[in-house]
């Protein structure tokens, strides 16, 4: 469509055309003849040709919107529609007047086909005929109306007939000169062209829109949490009506409140117009929503800022009121606003509007800026649509940038990309994410601002609404990192404050019994941040409830001592409850099979075949053990997915690469002049003061010392017999030379030749030398401790050392990453150490399921072979390899016997890594061989859960 | 010797009471072998007993006084592994005579193959972890500090070209023991010391670094550069040479090799050998499938199958070489 200005270049229009009336230059009053329309038509159209930019894409988009314009007057209906007398002063023109909260609303299909037909029309003309854009207006447009697929079909095939009818053969009855054949272009009839592209776009209609029915009614059936797409209704389940019964106005109910939560205010705000006596109804919420749609979607353009004050009113009141709202209520409004959004995103492709609308609800604060009770509700769902609407499709990927900036600042990254609310839908993970980010805001406030404790009920509830909507776990980590958030930001917890109620209140929503709220309470005993006193109230209230034994209570003046102490007891108790589940209980086995996430398995399948696919390139041990690194992450993406850690999987995919960047040696710096220093120092005859004077004038010269004088000047530095030229010398060495691998070297060699001259400048050229603190000039282990500094020092600033240095960051790299395989809590260890707790791990699931190797006869002959290999084995790197050879062993047994049908395959990857990893010429390619196996084995782990998934 | 414990006790008695009758019989013979009819028990030997090869061996190896009934012993405990490994190794013959080879050979690799197919045929495996043992390339014994600093000194006079000061660190054997494994990093350890001999100091300026120069009468007693060593008397060694000693001393100070740059430093990256039950049949020189004596020679039973049946199934499960195909038919013995 021609942009405003666009028209008022073209056709010399003072202001915006508001309609089509002013667009052809008509008066509304009284009624326009068809005649009167040809020749206002006729008129635009000449002015358009005339103008020197009449062959430019503009001028074609105005010509259309001139077309467009008199094809929507000449229908008698709509004209009368469009009269100014008939269009309401709360609605947009081309809207449907809104009905009044008294008046009861008639069914979306019940409304005037004119509006519909004018609807569909405009959707054909905006997008130029029917193409997918115009196919997904329509589908868009019957949600919109709330009609069911034929209704939509049977509409557009009345509409049809009927332009058919009157283009075709004009009607007598009706103004005979008003039914000449328009023409486009001097040779079609206009309305003909409508007609027949109405008759096609019926039966394609037809068919698109069977197939979205089908498509809905799968993903009804389906029952899988997913946001609903633009073209999709909100779920059926729960009770959620995909059209609202207009005729009977909802009011809002709390069936779930607490009762310490209070009713939402539904009075004026300043984003609230209404008289505050107005009942806030659902059904006008959603007839004002759709009526913006139309309006919105009919002009395509910017919209005014009486449109955007009433996007914000509504969204204002659903936000004020969001966790009072039925589930199924609330998800129908969410859908409303979404689309209205989308449509107003539509119009505006920076996203700037959208994302205003919901920054307003939820600006920046200021550090100390007071929350009010309203605003935890009200920030949680500007954050929860933000969430939303980025995710959603129909959102261009700027609009979505935006919002997701916007959304960031506020939310709390890892709640917001799932780490924390695993199978939460977007609206709650955003909203989850931003409650979570106001935790300290609030505590901070507890004491002081009136509303504090509402603030934090309010709180509560939205919480507890969210993870109900989950449906996947309760609330209780929820209020546990609250009750944390209060004790480290809030004020001390005395007796009978505030702050201490709510901690016992927030505790007691909380199942206490179970390992997870121990180990946190444990996190807590040894966190800094928690004082005594905090920890006292907390300990208090879980002996008390859990019926323990008073000496677990932390003292409110405990010393460090008692903490600890105490901090053993709960220790002690944690481990009488049971540790809090892993990946290997029955139950997260079982889910094995079911728990990839779909989008997540698709990104990781397609990196790890196009790692696996891509050709070895680099033979070094820096090429094959940075291989090894990359396999060894994905197969960690790969158990964090089967763990459902979705957030850190996703992360892990993200950063495949991290740090695999090794370094490469550098060029030496050639010393100038080697020898200089030697033969000035070493000239016979030469005065203390001209040696010292000539150390201090090559160390002001040279920046960089060859090996002869560093050897030179370092034998000077240790044994000298003269205090001054040895100072100078020690001087020099601190002052110039001090990161000079030379200098390094030539020192660690002239300490074995002759004994140093002891002195506290010795030690201190030692120290900055090898940047470490060596013992006294006195002790006896100086010189051992000086040696091994400097042989620490010269491996990590040698150049040619840095290769061996990288070796080892990868070998961390790859102890990192079995750490997180085998969900360790703490820092990882060795990479020997890691691959054991490993291989134990998946030795004791192949041991649950009865796993072993076909050949095999019983589960423990991996273990066998293993204490071969490591009775063969000569140090830590061929231990791992040896270990890895027995993961491989048991992943694979575990595959066969939960897997059968993928036996052949499981084999083929056997034989293949058992071929490669002998016939290796060394020790990292086949660390690089077998960690490819893992992954590869892991690959036939995801793809039969997901066949096996997708068969049931 | 513990492998004796592990029998069964029918097979102590036996195999005490048949050394005490063979001691005894054979007393007075000097030459041969003092085991009693050893031709006609070795023709009665048969692959569904493998027992008897044990026990044969047994006899065979406490009375063997020369390298050829050595190496009988060895072939008949290597039999005996074998043919219980190849029925299952359920009787724990294959484990015993893999410890009782240990205990025969002096070559450390053969030890530790023969530990680890021990390792392999343990029932009952260790269940526990295993913790790094004591060697080259693992913990390094406490007592061994004052060679750690003496090499390490070494190496660093070495470097300095300082021969013969370098010598006199790796002159005590415990020394040269310590360095022996650590070859690859510092190089031969016969070349550092034929080096070191051949350069005691700089043959040109006797380590001072300079030479005096022909005086003049501006600078009378100047010096330059040692045309031999240019100031820098010592081997001309390569960077990842250094990088090496380096890693070593580092590894030796703290007497634990943790970092996989340093072990692959001292061993080159060697890669992790397979547990191969047929490679210590070619070690020896024996055809496991020989089994039968026949006319003074090891032979192979008729019905014998080129290929095992259990080794197809096997060979493709394992990451260890216990089942590979074994080596050509070698000359019999004794």
């Amino acid at each position: 469509m021609s942009t405003p200005s666009a028209q008022r270049r073209f056709l010399n229009l003072s202001t915006d055309a508001d309609g089509p009336f002013e667009l052809l230059g008509l008066d509304p009053s009284p009624q326009p003849t068809s005649q009167q329309i040809d020749e206002a038509l006729k008129r635009r159209l000449a002015q358009v040709d005339v103008h020197p930019q009449a062959r430019t894409p503009e001028a074609d988009q105005v010509r259309m919107a001139l077309h467009a314009a008199a094809a929507v007057l000449r229908d008698k209906q709509l004209r009368r529609m469009l009269q100014p007398e008939s269009v309401s002063d709360a609605a947009p023109r081309t809207a449907q007047p809104r009905p009044s909260p008294t008046e009861p609303a008639r069914p979306a299909h019940a409304l005037p086909l004119s509006m519909l037909e004018s609807a569909i029309i405009a959707a054909l003309l905006r997008e130029r005929g029917w193409n997918s854009r115009s196919q997904h207006r329509l589908v868009g447009l019957a949600m919109q109306w709330g009609m069911q697929p034929g209704e939509l079909v049977e509409t557009i095939r009345q509409l049809a007939a009927r332009w058919s009818t009157s283009a075709l053969a004009p009607d007598a009855a009706e103004d005979a000169a008003s039914h000449r054949p328009i023409t486009l272009t001097g040779r079609t009839p206009w309305g003909a062209r409508i007609a027949v592209c109405l008759a096609i776009t019926t039966g394609i209609v037809a068919v698109s829109l069977a197939v979205w029915g089908v498509m809905q009614s799968g993903r009804r059936a389906s029952h899988v949490p997913q946001q609903p797409r633009l073209t999709q209704a909100p779920p059926a389940e729960e009770g959620a009506k995909r059209t609202p019964d207009m005729t009977s106005p909802v009011t809002v109910v709390e069936p779930d409140a607490q009762p310490e939560v209070q009713p939402p205010p539904v009075g004026r705000s300043e984003t609230d117009d209404r008289p505050p006596t107005q009942q806030w109804q659902q059904a006008n919420v959603i007839r004002e929503c759709r009526a913006i749609i139309t309006t919105v979607t009919a002009q395509d353009t910017p919209p005014t800022e009486k449109t955007i004050s009433g996007v914000q009113r509504i969204m204002a009141g659903i936000a004020r009121r969001w966790p009072t709202l039925p589930h199924a209520d609330r998800e129908q409004l969410h859908w409303e606003v979404v689309h209205l959004l989308i449509a107003i995103a539509g119009a505006d492709t920076t996203g700037s509007t959208v994302s205003s609308l919901l920054v307003r609800l939820d600006p920046i604060d200021g550090p100390s800026q007071h929350l009010s009770a309203d605003d935890v509700w009200i920030r949680s769902w500007s954050a929860g649509i933000r969430a939303r609407l980025s995710v959603e499709p129909d959102m261009s990927d700027a609009v979505r940038r935006v919002l997701r900036e916007s959304l960031d600042w506020r939310a709390d990254a890892a709640t917001l990309r799932s780490g924390t609310s695993p199978g939460l839908p977007p609206f709650e993970r955003g909203a989850l994410a931003r409650l979570h980010t106001m935790m300290p805001a609030l505590a901070a406030q507890i004491e002081t601002a009136e509303d504090g404790e509402s603030a934090w009920t309010r709180w509560r509830k939205a919480v507890s609404v969210i993870r109900s909507a989950g449906g996947l776990a309760g609330p209780d980590d929820d209020y546990l990192i609250a009750v944390h958030a209060i004790l480290s930001a809030g004020p001390e917890p005395t007796n009978g404050s505030r702050t201490a109620l709510l901690v016992q209140r927030l505790l007691g929503a909380t199942v206490l019994n179970r390992p997870n709220t121990i180990a946190t309470v444990i996190q807590w005993l040894i966190d800094p941040r928690l004082t005594s006193l905090d920890m006292h109230v907390v300990t208090v209230h879980m002996v008390e409830h859990l019926n323990l034994d008073s000496s677990m209570i932390l003292p409110a003046g405990a010393s460090g001592e008692q903490r600890s102490y105490i901090t053993r007891q709960w220790s002690r108790h944690r481990m009488a409850v049971g540790s809090p589940p892993t990946t290997d209980t029955p139950a997260t086995r079982a889910s094995d099979r079911h728990a990839y996430d779909p989008a997540l398995r698709y990104e990781w399948e397609t990196l790890v075949r196009r790692v696996l696919d891509r050709s070895v390139t680099g033979t070094s041990p820096t090429d094959c053990l940075t291989r090894a690194v990359r396999y060894a992450r994905l197969a960690e993406a790969a158990s964090l997915m089967e763990r459902c850690d979705v957030a850190a999987a996703h992360d892990r995919l993200g950063s495949l690469d991290a740090s695999l960047a090794v370094a490469r040696p550098t060029q030496h710096n050639i010393a100038p002049r080697d020898g200089v220093l030697t033969t000035e120092l070493l000239t016979p005859g030469l005065s203390d003061p001209i040696r010292a004077d000539r150390i201090q004038v090559f160390a002001s010269r040279y920046d960089v010392i060859g090996l002869a004088d560093a050897r030179t000047l370092a034998a000077v530095a240790l044994t000298e017999s003269s205090e001054s030229v040895r100072a100078a010398a020690q001087q020099a060495v601190r002052g110039s030379y001090a990161s000079s691998p030379t200098m390094m070297l030539a020192l660690l060699d002239q300490l074995a030749k002759a004994r140093p001259q002891r002195s506290p400048a010795l030690v201190r050229m030692f120290e900055a030398v090898t940047a470490a603190r060596l013992p006294d000039a006195r002790s006896r282990d100086l010189v051992a401790a000086a040696r091994l500094a400097l042989v620490q020092r010269l491996l990590e600033t040698r150049p040619s050392a840095v290769i061996g240095g990288a070796v080892d960051e990868l070998a961390a790299m790859l102890a990192a990453s079995y750490h997180v395989r085998r969900g360790g809590d703490a820092n990882p260890a060795s990479p020997e150490a890691e691959a054991w707790e490993l291989f134990e791990q998946w030795r004791k699931r192949a041991v649950d399921v009865g796993a072993t190797l076909p050949g095999d006869d019983t589960p423990d002959q991996v273990r066998r072979r293993l204490a071969a290999s490591c009775e063969l084995a000569d140090g830590s790197l061929q231990r791992f390899v040896a270990l890895q050879i027995a993961i491989v062993e048991e992943m694979a047994a575990l595959a066969v016997a939960e897997h059968p049908e993928q036996v052949d395959a499981v084999m083929a990857v056997m034989h293949e890594t058992r071929r490669s990893t002998h016939s290796a010429q060394d020790i990292v390619t086949q660390v690089e061989t077998l960690e490819r196996a893992i992954l590869r084995l892991w690959l036939l782990r995801v793809q039969s859960a997901s066949v096996r998934r997708a068969a049931t | 010797m513990m492998w004796i414990r592990r029998l069964p006790r029918i097979g102590r008695l036996i195999t005490v009471g048949l050394g005490l009758v063979f001691c005894g019989i054979v007393a007075g013979q000097d030459q041969e072998l003092p085991v009693m009819n050893l031709d006609d028990r070795l023709a009665v030997l048969t692959p569904e007993a493998p027992l008897d090869y044990f026990l044969l061996a047994e006899e065979v190896g406490y009375e063997a006084t020369n390298e050829q009934e050595h190496a009988l012993a060895m072939r008949l405990f290597l039999l005996a592994m074998h043919l219980d490994a190849d029925d299952g190794g359920e009787t724990a013959l294959a484990r015993s005579a893999c410890i009782a080879m240990a205990d025969l050979v002096a070559d450390t690799a053969l030890r530790r193959q023969l530990r680890a197919l021990a390792a392999l045929y343990d029932a009952q495996p260790r269940t526990e972890r295993f913790p790094p043992r004591q060697g080259p390339l693992d913990r390094i014994p406490d007592e061994l500090v004052d060679e750690i600093d003496d090499v390490l000194e070494g190496l660093s006079l070495y470097r300095l070209g300082e021969g013969r000061m370098a010598l006199t660190r790796f002159r005590s054997a415990r020394a040269e023991a310590l360095l022996l494994p650590y070859q690859i990093a510092i190089g031969s350890l016969n070349d550092v010391r034929s080096w070191c001999k051949r350069n005691p100091v700089c043959h040109e300026c006797s380590n001072r670094r300079v030479i005096e120069s022909s005086s003049t009468d501006a600078r009378p007693y100047a010096a330059r550069l040692c045309p031999l060593c240019s100031g820098r008397p010592g081997p001309d060694l390569a960077d990842h040479r250094v990088d090496d000693m380096l890693r070593l001393e580092a590894a030796l100070h703290v007497r634990s090799f943790r970092t996989w740059s340093s072990q692959m430093a001292v061993d080159g990256g060697k890669p992790l050998s397979p547990v191969n039950r047929d490679a210590v049949a070619e070690i020896l020189g024996v055809d496991p499938r020989a089994t039968l004596w026949r006319d003074g020679v090891w032979v192979r039973p008729v019905e014998s199958s080129p290929e095992r049946p259990a080794d197809r199934e096997r060979t493709e499960d394992a990451f260890v070489d216990d089942q590979a195909a074994a080596p050509e038919p070698s000359p019999p013995a004794p």
